[in-house]
């Protein structure tokens, strides 16, 4: 769309200011309880300024870099998902009158959120969401609404983390699409700068609101080697290659009662996941009956009443449930919405307390078949 | 997601465990397909997938037959004349009663499963010169538990349709056959190879009925079934009833035996 | 009336079998008509033939103590009743009564047995026809044992 344009670390505050100007909250990246989270953000001061962190399986810390770097960790546990498609929200409110039900409340007010820092995986996510919530036939009025008004601040991953493979599902390390702008941190001897990209004509005014000049060639070469460095840099991979067949193919394959014995059906994964989207939904009513309420919250594929029906789970043993979260995520997610479920951000492996590592699920499966195949 | 309010004209008892709810749908009526269902919400309590069971011509008359099973369904029980009921739908893939013309039509129902199957048999009753010979096979698991008694009395009766009925135990009051629905198959009278099947019931007697009709030579894409699974949303956004590729909801809960041939047969999926 | 010839030949039960085997099986058939609610054979007593149905229907029936009689079972023409002939003591598990008119020919079961032992190879063809029947009956029998309309309470 438009050329690079370059703004130097002590500018940077202004984007905070473009954006509150025309009405947005921001809400980005930053440290409480030694974690990086999203919330509610007023100034660069409160992005996790010099920290980074390290992932493995089943292993999150937060350690301090040796430079000042406002995007220099991979990140959290939490995804934008929560702000467009709420962890518990009201869905509506009724009340019992003389002349039947009304509709008190039609669910909570949205704000219009800038999203700052959003990682490419997570822009990916987003839009395998877009294709979740509002393909159709049916619509999530409730994500749309949130969603249509959001501005997109990506930023591009110059660093990887040890449990990401977005190379492998091809959602990053380098956002291309979906931004209103697109941010590469430069840090080093040339100074503390950003590299940035509008990727709409919102994203072109708040970017003219920023003090910057055009990038010279050798800082977008700069950026470009930066980033086929993370490329290579994945602490996993994920082999995609007919992996709907696979999984879909071997329902009964040991693997999964291997898995089902050591997971512990926290749902852990599936609330980090950035595309998970399964919900459910309480009903309850006040004291006297008069008024009634339905809140939807997020909802697991781990948990048995997940599955429930009129005299039991259908999915009583872990294997099972493993199984079906992770052959919707990788396989029928593609018939479903024509486009695999999962980003390769990595969440799961790093917050599975038992570090379960579904690229290694995968692998195992791939193996035995190959092994099949070979012995035929 | 906000239910529309419909108020209970009646509510009466098919047999023991199972009663009918009849709501009012205003001056504008309720239109539906047999097969479909509807979410059926009571206030504060909560809200479940029900198909209605009532004739889909007369759209003045919603019906739903429903089991007490739940805390949701138990208080249905419990509505009376003029009580507001929540209702979302209707939702979900039809019986194709349309690709049933100029064949043989074989309903085979287990149990409650013939208050769905009700509607397309209101339809193919309703426009009888459309269809080859009718049959339905019903099994119940006492001649007790037998739901809507008078009407299948009724339709024995008619000389353009054959009904069987089978349960699972009986004393010697009962004057009928006595085993699974399966069995009444290789007798029901139709050509394997011009009938459409309608299959509804518990999941083990749709796999058993549907694969008896197979071996009989009925093709697995003309055999259909109607699949129960946990539903809140009722619209493929919730997640809850997928099974495998498929959310139950609006791919189905009518499917094609050939369409879930091989996942009937993987546990727990 | 049909010949039990004619009806051993259109039997779905012996469909195939040879006509040498045939014709010993029409030497030892006795035709049988029972009239509805009556019994075509009782729970205990000596069970010395098998019965191939040709037309009517008869309800396999045990007497549950304080429950009365409690039917297991409905068998109809086309099929055969029996298997307690096959193993001593050759007594009859249930009672077998007749749901309506029934006709049906009484095989013997002691010359069958006798014939079984002495040609294995109709020995065979009786016991695999007998197989299929168990089998099946075992498989529904079952699926009733699963209460599968029952609330799973």
């Amino acid at each position: 769309m438009s050329t690079t344009a370059v703004v130097e670390r002590e500018n940077f505050e202004e984007l905070f200011e473009a954006l509150r100007a025309r009405g947005y909250e921001s809400v980005g990246p930053t440290v409480r309880d030694s974690t990086i989270v999203y919330d509610h953000i007023e100034t660069v001061a409160d992005l996790p300024v010099g920290w980074t962190d390290i992932q493995e399986a089943g292993t999150y810390r937060l350690v301090r870099r040796k430079d000042e770097a406002l995007f220099g960790y991979v990140i959290g546990p939490h995804s934008f998902k929560k702000y467009l498609f709420p962890p518990r929200h009201t869905l509506f409110t009724l009340e019992k009158t003389s002349e039947g039900v009304k509709l008190v409340d039609a669910g909570d007010p949205v704000p219009q959120y800038a999203f700052i820092g959003m990682r490419p995986c997570e822009l990916a996510a987003m839009s395998i969401q877009d294709r979740v919530f509002g393909e159709g036939p049916f619509f999530d009025t409730e994500y749309l609404r949130r969603r249509q008004q959001v501005f997109v601040v990506a930023v591009n991953c110059v660093e990887t983390g040890g449990t990401c493979f977005c190379t492998s599902m091809g959602t990053g390390p380098k956002a291309l699409e979906g931004f209103d702008l697109s941010v590469t941190e430069l840090l080093g001897d040339a100074g503390h700068r950003f590299l940035i990209e509008a990727g709409s004509p919102l994203g072109e005014e708040v970017l003219a609101d920023l003090p910057h000049r055009a990038a010279e060639s050798g800082e977008v070469a700069d950026a470009e080697r930066l980033l086929e460095q993370a490329e290579g840099a994945m602490g996993r991979s994920l082999d995609t290659g007919g992996i709907k067949e696979l999984l879909v193919g071997n329902p009964e394959h040991p693997r999964w009662e291997r898995v089902g014995e050591q997971c512990l059906t926290c749902t852990n994964c599936t609330m980090v996941c950035p595309t998970c989207f399964c919900a459910t939904v309480e009903d309850t009513q006040s004291l006297d009956g008069a008024t009634a309420e339905r809140v939807r919250r997020w909802d697991s594929c781990f948990t048995t009443e997940f599955s429930y029906i009129h005299g039991g789970s259908l999915r009583p043993s872990a294997a099972a449930r493993y199984r079906q979260w992770m052959t919707h995520k990788l396989a029928s997610w593609i018939d479903q919405f024509g486009t695999s479920g999962c980003v390769g951000c990595g969440r799961c492996i790093t917050w599975c307390p038992v570090g379960i590592d579904i690229t290694k699920i995968a692998a195992a499966i791939r193996a035995s078949e190959e092994k099949k195949h070979a012995l035929a | 997601m906000v239910p529309r309010f419909m108020p209970v004209l009646d509510v009466w008892d098919d047999t023991d465990d199972t009663f009918t709810v009849e709501l009012d749908p205003g001056p504008a009526g309720f239109s539906f397909r047999p097969g479909q269902f509807n979410m059926l919400y009571v206030f504060g309590l909560g809200e479940v997938p029900i198909s209605i069971s009532g004739d889909p011509a007369t759209s003045g008359r919603l019906l739903h037959t429903i089991r007490g099973v739940g805390p949701v369904t138990s208080a249905m029980r419990d509505l009376a004349k003029g009580d507001l009921v929540g209702v979302r739908g209707p939702f979900g893939v039809p019986w194709p009663v349309g690709l049933a013309s100029s064949r043989d039509v074989v309903f085979v129902a287990g149990g409650i499963g013939l208050a769905p199957l009700r509607p397309a048999l209101y339809h193919v009753l309703n426009h009888r010169e459309e269809y080859e010979r009718v049959s339905l096979l019903y099994g119940v698991r006492s001649p007790h538990d037998l739901l809507f008694e008078d009407e299948v009395t009724e339709w024995r009766g008619r000389f353009d349709m054959a009904v069987r009925v089978t349960v699972d135990t009986a004393d010697r009051k009962w004057r009928g056959s006595v085993g699974v629905v399966t069995k009444l198959i290789p007798r029901a009278p139709f050509d394997p190879h011009n009938a459409v099947a309608f299959i509804c019931g518990p999941e083990i007697m749709m796999q058993f009925a549907a694969e008896e009709l197979a071996k009989s030579g009925v093709r697995a894409g003309r055999i259909h079934l109607s699949m129960e699974r946990n539903m809140k949303c009722g619209i493929g956004l919730c997640g809850h009833c997928q099974f495998g590729k498929d959310f139950i909801c609006k791919d189905g809960p009518v499917f094609t035996y050939e369409a879930l041939h091989s996942r009937l047969d993987v546990r727990e999926v | 009336m049909l010949s039990p010839e004619e009806v051993l030949k259109e039997h779905p039960f012996f469909k195939g079998i040879s006509d040498q085997h045939l014709e010993f099986l029409v030497s030892v058939a006795r035709p049988l008509r029972i009239e509805s609610n009556h019994f075509l054979f009782r729970q205990g007593s000596s069970a010395d033939c098998f019965l191939v149905l040709h037309k009517g229907d008869m309800a396999i029936e045990l007497h549950v103590g304080a429950q009365g009689a409690r039917i297991i079972q409905t068998v109809n023409a086309g099929e055969v009743v029996g298997w307690s002939w096959l193993y001593p003591p050759h007594r009859w598990m249930y009672d077998g009564r007749a749901l309506n008119t029934v006709d049906c020919l009484c095989l013997d079961g002691e010359s069958v047995r006798k014939r079984m032992e002495e040609d294995h190879e109709f020995g065979y063809e009786v016991l695999r026809r007998f197989g299929e029947v168990i089998v099946e009956a075992l498989n529904r029998t079952r699926l009733q044992l699963l209460d599968v309309y029952g609330t799973g309470d």
